[in-house]
């Protein structure tokens, strides 16, 4: 995707605000962003671009040489919403679009609402597809039985594609299958 | 005698050997991030928190001997300030880990394949560094450490999102893949940037390892993955090799075109590299990057008789500052450090009978 401001440069920070119910979305590369930074900011409404940007372009000199941080990628404040602290470590919500970090494994349920959007931008999916700790032969099952579920899913949408409707049938029917062994290895799987 | 100088006998794990007649990707390195449950991750932790996780880590590894007989464990708080450079510069430690002023240590596999970092960003960050281009095999060593890492300890580890790490762009695998590769050829034709922007386009990061911006001075590049939620660790290894197979066929097309058509800017980098290396009094550690990266060139493309990619790899990390130190066996300021620097090259060189 070209950044929306030079076109010339991939984008590479992407901003997302709901206000009203109507979203805004914008596509920058880090030059753009430093540049729009130094300028004032860019005409996106009400809400406090300067400040996301201002992260953006202080972190940009300093990032960690391993990870790019998250703080881009957490979507911009509702002015009217109250502010999320986790019960647990008592993490918040500024901490978390300052430093892109969360405090403990609580955290990702609290910051949920904030997490979903930004998790589109930076990952390939939504859930997890990869390994399990070891010594959980529940949670084994269920993990195998989403990895098929989202092979078949992923099929299921080229048959469709093709127009190959009996094996898109036969798809559907396995995977609706699959879906119920999965919650029984759910149920079984849930722990303490 | 310190376990860092122990360390100092080694040689530089992902750079030992060459695992295969692969030159031009110099080195793999496969990082999980992981959490231990029940304690807030090291962003949020108290002083007492971090010292759990750190002990809780250090009897598992401990008591298991999961990274070996011969396992080394560096606690950063007691190291001295030099050899933890050391660490650095060998790739075992990070510098956030370095910065951590509570509970920070790295637990170290006898020969330097394998490190846990606790206390970093995440509580663990479980690494394998090997030479050359080895995906697979990295993948299948680090898997079963962690494997019996999690037989140990209790990882925080969610049904959906996967592991549960500290940086929301780690959580699900938990893993970072990068190689390390040697690009000059593409320097010098002009086209990595294309290829640069190309990578990116595909997801994945691209960046320069030695100095700060755009100037990478030794040619090297480190290729990683950026996505951890949504594919499998195989998924990700795999596309990641098939982008990097691209761009280690786009470098061999550059240096077989330059060869051909450009033939003497390629011997004139490559001559004027080595002479400096040789016969130079004063080096900084920018110039050595930069002539060792087309001395390296010139051994990759079988131009030596005498220069060996042994004696080019251990130059690589000799030239480092904390090891020239330690080599030196006092401090060093800047310009004192430059000139035995290229004392050091020299007389590494006329050792391994160059000349």
């Amino acid at each position: 995707m070209l950044c929306d401001i030079c076109k010339k440069n991939e984008a590479t920070i992407h901003i997302q605000e709901i206000t009203n119910g109507q979203k805004k979305v914008i596509h920058m590369c880090q030059e753009c962003a430093a540049t729009q930074h130094g300028q004032g900011g860019l005409d996106f409404g009400p809400f406090n671009l300067a400040e996301v940007l201002y992260k953006l372009s202080g972190q940009s000199g300093a990032k960690s040489a391993d990870d790019d941080s998250a703080a881009s990628h957490v979507p911009a404040k509702d002015p009217d919403a109250a502010d999320l602290v986790c019960g647990e470590c008592g993490w918040t919500e500024e901490k978390l679009r300052k430093t892109g970090k969360l405090g403990c494994a609580h955290c990702y349920t609290v910051f949920a609402p904030l997490l979903g959007e930004a998790f589109k931008n930076m990952h390939r999916g939504l859930s997890h597809l990869g390994k399990h700790p070891a010594g959980n032969s529940a949670n084994a099952e269920l993990h195998i039985c989403r990895a098929r579920i989202s092979k078949l899913q992923k099929e299921l949408q080229q048959a469709i594609a093709n127009e190959e409707y009996e094996n898109a049938a036969v798809l559907r029917d396995r995977i609706n299958e699959l879906k119920q062994q999965c919650d029984r290895a759910a149920g079984k799987g849930e722990r303490e | 005698m310190s376990q860092v100088d122990e360390l100092l006998r080694n040689k530089v794990s992902y750079l030992a050997d060459r695992a295969s007649d692969e030159d031009i990707a110099i080195s793999t390195r496969i990082r999980l991030a992981r959490n231990l449950n029940g304690l807030p991750f090291p962003s949020a932790a108290a002083p007492e928190q971090f010292r759990a996780a750190a002990e809780a880590v250090a009897e598992a590894v401990e008591r298991k001997k999961l990274l070996g007989g011969g396992a080394f464990r560096f606690d950063l708080e007691t190291l001295l300030p030099l050899d933890a450079e050391v660490l650095f510069e060998r790739r075992l430690a990070s510098r956030e880990l370095l910065r951590r002023e509570t509970g920070a240590a790295v637990h170290v596999s006898g020969d330097e394949s394998l490190a846990v970092m606790v206390n970093e960003e995440d509580h663990l960050r479980i690494q394998t560094l090997k030479p050359g281009f080895q995906l697979e095999a990295a993948w299948e060593t680090i898997d079963e450490l962690d494997n019996r890492l999690s037989a140990e300890l209790d990882f925080a580890y969610d049904e959906t999102l996967g592991y549960l790490t500290a940086c929301p762009t780690n959580v699900g695998t938990g893993m970072r893949v990068s190689v390390m590769l040697h690009l000059p050829g593409l320097v010098l034709a002009g086209q990595l940037n294309q290829v640069v922007q190309g990578i990116a386009k595909l997801g994945l990061a691209v960046r320069g390892i030695f100095g700060e911006g755009t100037d990478n001075r030794g040619n090297l590049y480190q290729i990683s993955n950026q996505s951890t939620l949504g594919e499998s660790e195989p998924e990700i290894i795999a596309r990641l090799k098939r982008v990097i197979e691209q761009v280690i066929t786009h470098e061999k097309n550059a240096r077989s075109n330059l060869l051909e058509h450009d033939r003497c800017k390629l011997l004139d980098l490559v001559g004027r590299s080595y002479g400096t290396l040789r016969h130079s009094y004063i080096l900084s550690s920018e110039e050595a990057l930069k002539t060792l990266s087309g001395a390296r060139l010139g051994v990759d493309m079988n131009m030596f008789s005498s220069l060996d990619i042994h004696t080019v790899n251990e130059l690589f990390v000799a030239i480092n500052p904390a090891h020239l130190q330690k080599l030196a066996g006092r401090t060093l300021q800047g310009a004192e450090r430059d000139i035995f620097r290229a004392q050091t090259v020299r007389e590494l060189l006329r050792r391994t009978g160059s000349n």
